[in-house]
């Protein structure tokens, strides 16, 4: 049947009222215990809403509430990241399934896929890094999403809401589902304490000559290299965010002349070579990401995340609604609030250690056994802390001048 | 069995071959196979379309990806001339010619230590029945995931890695030697112990198809093991051994892992910069470095056959 149009925005306004009432309902019941009276299953508050919205029919099709599509299943394609490993709670709520595809941190393979090949038919929703938002808008590979009219958005902290690369020409395309500010890993035992380290400097020390490692993508490491310069009078760079090609040349410049000078181990890449690294003591302070120091205490080890007076490099993931999750908008979205909702914040924070996007989940936590809810509020502060100073950048992923960087960085890890 | 005596009779009326299959085609398709060429023709047209399929389409799409015209997020089809300048004015063209040195390094080196492998199970054991079993042995590291084989060599030369703990504890170094990894070092030993088969089972095979009579006449004559091997063992098994550097060489030429896992960034070869290439959207510049490679690859095919005659092969 094909939807009429006055229909379905009836329908989908009636929808999004109730799903704003259903997700108070629900959010309240959380905090109050009352789940268990409600029939919610061990479900948070959103998610007791979605099985409230979706009717699964004889065929195990799931009717979404605009009368016009009916999906079982939403593909997702996004990086490791923002998979919580298991999507068992979102389907037990909506009866659909997600089926989950892994996508590089790439940021030219991902335009490339979204906008010239076919992943904006193939997918419902895509997730990598935001900043790619503005580029993927302008080429038509996704649309808005209506973020706003989603019952756990006004739970979602302003830090995430204002990040700023997910809202183009006034509308939402993305939630940032997960998000860090990075910086630097070290040994206290061979550095120095955190009262005493507190700048990138670390990294080109010669006193740790040969004892250092950058990342081999540029991502986040040209942007803490960039603040380096920057913030210490030691190089022009004009645009920390969106770097020109004198700014990427001022950045190459300096790290080719440290890599010749022997100051590098490595350039890492892979998470197991990352930790490996500092855990075999091959190198004493690593530009990497934060959960490498989880992993380096839980192995007994004295390891920190440098807290650098130059600012951190800013990222952050979520999913685009693509062409095809279009088509099937109401469930896609149904799935983004599940995403700022309580299990799906609290097992991000929890298995990764990153601000997810609200305070939903460290409500979850504190209701559930199998989180731990001081752990996920303490990080949730600290890096909500890292989006709210005013010395941390949000680098762009895709800047003007991307393919120059690319070139160039490749010719130092060369 | 009168009538399968009939068909043996008739045979052999033919000198032998058996023409009854080609008799009980309908008449008109009997020129299709009585006609040789034709006839050949046919036989080859399969094996002609799988090798267009698989090997030729795509050969042909990297050579017109080559002349694309790049655009912001992606190219389109044209000509130009832009992404071979990308690759010759660059750094890109250095690491060519460093992949091309390192080519002709683990040749050498697979030579020499693959040789007299190859020499010792071919030759001096081709009798023994452990022989094979033995050779084998050096297939089972194609049975692993190579990335993982090539991280393995981490804990063995890493700071605290078995070497440099064996030479601290026997007091032969009182510091760790850091250029066991992440070092041109450690990308050639990388490479060798992946490559080294690649030598020693066309070499192995060339050598144990020598025959006895003939390496019993080098030293009835008076042949040192030496003289022998100079001028016996190493004439007859060039075929193989040529195998084996091309394999070797190819092998160094689509190489991407090694560097990248075991260089530390202190050398790079052109399989990485064809990667890097492609993960930066930019295609026709990585179909250009392709097509070169390419391209230099039949060169060295044309000058062996030039050399030697590509029928040497058959000869192993």
């Amino acid at each position: 049947m094909a939807p009429n149009s006055d229909t379905e925005d009836h329908d989908d306004e009636s929808r999004r009222s109730f799903l704003k009432l259903a997700g108070g309902v629900a959010g309240a019941s959380t905090v109050g215990g009352l789940a268990g009276c409600l029939g919610g299953g061990g479900g948070d508050g959103d998610g007791n809403n979605q099985t409230d919205q979706t009717n699964t029919d004889s065929d195990g099709d799931t009717q979404t509430d605009d009368g016009g599509s009916s999906v079982s299943e939403l593909s997702y394609w996004a990086v490791g990241t923002t998979n919580p490993e298991d999507w068992s709670s979102f389907k037990d709520e909506s009866g659909i399934n997600v089926n989950y595809s892994a996508a590089a941190w790439s940021p030219g393979e991902t335009v490339t896929k979204l906008v010239q090949g076919t992943a904006s038919q193939d997918f419902d929703l895509a997730g990598n890094d935001t900043t790619l938002t503005s580029v993927l808008q302008e080429q038509g590979a996704i649309k808005p999403t209506n973020l706003q009219e989603l019952p756990n958005w006004e739970r979602v902290y302003d830090e995430v809401k204002n990040s700023g690369p997910t809202e183009v020409d006034g509308e939402q395309h993305s939630l940032s589902s997960v998000q860090n500010g990075d910086s630097v890993a070290y040994l206290t035992d061979e550095v120095g304490d955190p009262g005493s380290v507190n700048s990138y400097g670390i990294l080109f020390d010669e006193e740790f000559q040969g004892k250092t490692s950058m990342e081999a993508g540029w991502a986040t490491a040209f942007h803490k290299v960039a603040l380096y310069l920057k913030r210490n009078n030691m190089a022009e760079i004009e645009d920390l965010e969106n770097p020109s090609e004198s700014d990427v040349d001022a950045v190459i410049s300096f790290l080719l002349e440290q890599k010749n000078n022997g100051q590098f181990r490595t350039f890492w890449s892979g998470w197991q070579t990352a930790v490996n690294l500092l855990s075999k003591k091959e190198v004493v302070a690593m530009d990497t990401w934060e959960p490498v120091v989880f992993a380096l205490r839980d192995q007994g080890m004295n390891a920190e995340y440098l807290e650098p007076k130059e600012g951190y490099s800013l990222w952050a993931i979520g999913p685009w609604m693509t062409n095809k999750g279009a088509k099937n908008r109401d469930a896609a979205e149904d799935l983004v609030n599940w995403m700022m909702g309580g299990w799906y914040n609290a097992q991000i924070t929890t298995i990764r250690g990153y601000l997810s996007s609200s305070d939903l989940g460290i409500e979850y936590a504190e209701d559930s056994e199998d989180f731990d809810a001081e752990f996920i509020e303490q990080r949730h502060e600290e890096v909500r802390s890292r989006f709210s100073d005013d010395i941390s950048v949000f680098g762009e992923r895709y800047p003007d001048t991307f393919s120059y960087m690319n070139s160039q960085w490749n010719r130092l890890t060369s | 069995m009168a009538h399968d005596n009939s068909i043996s009779s008739d045979s052999s009326d033919r000198g032998g071959v058996d023409y009854s299959a080609q008799q009980r085609l309908p008449a008109v398709l009997r020129p299709l196979v009585d006609n040789d060429r034709l006839r050949f023709g046919l036989q080859v047209l399969p094996w002609l379309s799988i090798l267009g399929l698989l090997v030729f389409l795509p050969l042909a799409a990297i050579f017109v990806w080559s002349v694309a015209i790049p655009q912001p997020f992606g190219f389109k089809l044209g000509f130009t001339l832009e992404n071979y300048q990308a690759f010759f004015d660059s750094y890109r063209v250095d690491t060519f010619f460093t992949t091309i040195k390192e080519g002709v390094i683990q040749v050498l080196l697979a030579l020499v230590f693959g040789f007299p492998i190859a020499y010792y199970a071919g030759v001096l054991k081709r009798d023994s029945k452990y022989t094979f079993p033995l050779m084998l042995l050096f297939a089972i590291p194609f049975l692993t995931s190579y990335i993982l084989r090539t991280l393995s060599w981490i804990s063995f030369l890493g700071s605290d890695g078995v070497f440099n703990s064996v030479l601290l504890f026997t007091g032969i170094i009182d510091q760790p030697l850091g250029w066991l990894l992440y070092s041109t070092f450690a990308v050639r030993l990388g490479m060798l112990a992946s490559y080294l088969p690649f030598m020693i089972f066309p070499a192995w095979l060339a050598m144990s198809r020598i025959d006895d009579e003939i390496l019993h006449a080098s030293a009835d004559l008076g042949g040192s093991p030496l003289a022998t091997i100079r001028h016996v063992v190493i004439p007859l098994s060039i075929p193989g051994l040529l195998i084996g550097a091309v394999f070797v060489f190819v092998g160094v030429l689509g190489e991407s892992v090694v560097p990248v896992i075991l260089g530390g960034g202190n050398i790079s070869l052109i399989a990485t910069i064809i990667d890097n290439a492609v993960n930066s959207a930019r295609l026709p510049l990585a179909s250009a470095i392709s097509a070169v490679v390419l391209l230099f690859a039949v060169l060295l095919l044309l000058a062996w056959e030039y050399v030697y005659g590509l029928r040497t092969v058959g000869e192993i």
